[in-house]
């Protein structure tokens, strides 16, 4: 599917079009990065006069609004100051701040949503215009590639995440005919399809940019990935901040699940979004925690009550693993070479290395995994390794997601950095993503309350390429 | 409103771009297809 992009895509209903873009940034306390921010779309390459930036103070309590005072200086006519008095309600109540002050006056031809620390590259924006010549198009999204400096092993691996996530997944989206979120770091629309929105974003969800996506596609408008649009932004630098990131992410598309609940697998309600490809995809992000332990459980029910057929779906489970993880790591760093320089070994180790063994495991000879099977000696009355081990292989889907869990409790507890890698490196990014995924559906199922919480950026981000 | 950069040679250079990450999904395909194949009836049958 994602090569299929290079034959089913938007550039030929593309057109040379420079719309006036109203560039909107939501500020809390932002003063470490605004400064490269707006310096960084002060040198986009676009018609002069043709863009303006709109800084939403949301009440900052730093130095946001001096910042803000000499960049007016610097960028006179460029940089406007939007304050609010009253803020932290997060980013889509900042937002519809600045919507109402945009869309009250006639210069914005589209409005770029991004955050306070995304940087812009110098074609991005014209990559994005050019999509809104189709009238078709109602919103435009870029590749955000991380761009912390100095990175982390964690920073590095949502890099080569963003590979797949982002570069690959996207596209094939775009073939498919849909899009499931538009990155809330850098999102153009076009200013009729925000009035045709409402003229302001939901502010019921926590997953405002995923809303936001899905209800341009419902009112009959594309939504379009442009991967060759690339921005750069500052991701989390420590399980904490990444959990508190992605748990704030998941909960949102949970809330989305039940929102739009009689959209999904309903082609009459929209015949893309409500098709069977696209109710796939969200399920398979939103519930994949739970496949797996239903994964787990089949595997450990076979096991004990049919031996025979234990060890065989367990070779072809990890056969199956091994192959979509081969393909999909080597062409991930064949879709973006850069990062891959950058996080190849990130990007080996996603799964982790007991993972990594287990797929090893099951293309070497039998006797070296006989040891799995039910009725083996092994698993009889032995040593407690010998009838440990094998439980342990046949639930290490479910395992690895408490074990990624418990390196996020023990980093909140004062684990040094080196030894948290080392345990990431053993235990795999993946899992860990699983563990929040699992935590925001208990969550959700035992009504905690919902609130947004920040992604503190520190202005360690630089455009790497 | 005319922008500065040549539209049709930004246009061109990501067509490219999609080309190539075209090509590197058939060649990947094939590679792992064929490995495993190779794997599946000559190997495998051994053990």
């Amino acid at each position: 599917m994602v090569g299929l992009h290079a034959f089913r895509n938007n550039y030929r209903h593309c057109g040379d079009y420079t719309p006036r873009v109203a560039f909107i940034l939501p500020a809390w306390n932002e003063a470490d990065v605004l400064s490269s921010s707006i310096d960084s779309l002060m040198k986009v390459s676009y018609p002069a006069g043709a863009w303006r930036i709109y800084v939403v103070d949301d009440a900052s309590t730093d130095e946001t609004p001096g910042l803000l005072r000499k960049k007016q200086e610097q960028y006179p006519g460029y940089v406007f100051h939007l304050r609010r008095e009253k803020g932290g309600q997060g980013k889509s109540h900042t937002l519809n701040h600045g919507l109402r002050t945009i869309l009250a006056d006639d210069f914005a031809e589209a409005v770029m949503i991004m955050d306070a620390d995304v940087l812009f590259e110098p074609l991005t924006l014209r990559r994005m215009t050019r999509h809104l010549a189709n009238p078709k198009v109602g919103a435009v999204t870029a590749y955000i590639k991380e761009g912390s400096v100095p990175g982390n092993f964690i920073t590095r691996s949502i890099a080569f995440e963003y590979i797949t996530a982002q570069a690959a997944a996207r596209r094939a989206q775009n073939v498919a005919g849909f899009l499931v979120c538009m990155a809330g770091g850098a999102q153009l629309h076009s200013r009729a399809n925000l009035i045709q929105l409402g003229g302001e974003i939901d502010t019921r969800s926590l997953a405002e940019d995923t809303c936001t996506t899905l209800k341009t596609q419902l009112i009959g408008k594309q939504v379009v990935f442009d991967g060759n649009a690339i921005v750069w932004a500052e991701e989390p630098g420590s399980l904490a901040a990444l959990w508190k990131q992605r748990l704030r992410w998941a909960r949102g598309n949970l809330q989305l699940t039940f929102s739009f609940r009689s959209l999904w697998f309903n082609p009459g309600k929209h015949p893309k979004l409500g098709g069977i490809p696209f109710g796939f995809v969200w399920f398979s992000a939103t519930l994949m925690p739970l496949f797996t332990l239903c994964g787990t459980c089949g595997l450990i029910g076979l096991y004990f009550f049919y031996p025979a057929l234990a060890l065989s779906s367990l070779t072809v489970f990890w056969v199956i693993q091994a192959g979509i993880f081969l393909f999909e790591t080597l062409f991930s760093f064949m879709i973006d070479p850069s990062t891959a320089r950058r996080a190849w070994v990130q990007g080996l180790l996603f799964p982790g290395i007991f993972s990594l063994i287990l797929m090893l495991l099951f293309f070497l000879p039998y006797e070296f995994r006989s040891f799995l099977h039910p009725l083996a000696e092994s698993a009889g009355p032995g040593s407690s390794l010998q009838v440990l081990l094998p439980l342990v292989i046949y639930t290490w889907g479910g395992i690895s997601m408490v074990a990624a869990w418990m390196i996020y409790r023990l980093e909140t507890c004062g684990l040094p950095g080196w030894i948290r890698d080392l345990l990431l490196v053993l235990i795999g990014y993946g899992p860990f993503l699983g563990a929040i995924a699992f935590t925001a559906i208990i969550a959700h199922c035992r009504g905690l309350e919902t609130r947004w919480d920040k992604t503190v950026k520190s202005g360690k981000a630089k455009m790497l390429s | 409103m005319k922008s500065p950069e040549s539209f049709e040679a930004m246009i061109q250079a990501d067509r490219r771009v999609e080309k190539r990450i075209f090509r590197a999904e058939m060649v990947l395909l094939l590679l792992i297809t064929s490995a495993c194949i190779l794997y599946f009836r000559n190997i495998a049958p051994l053990w």
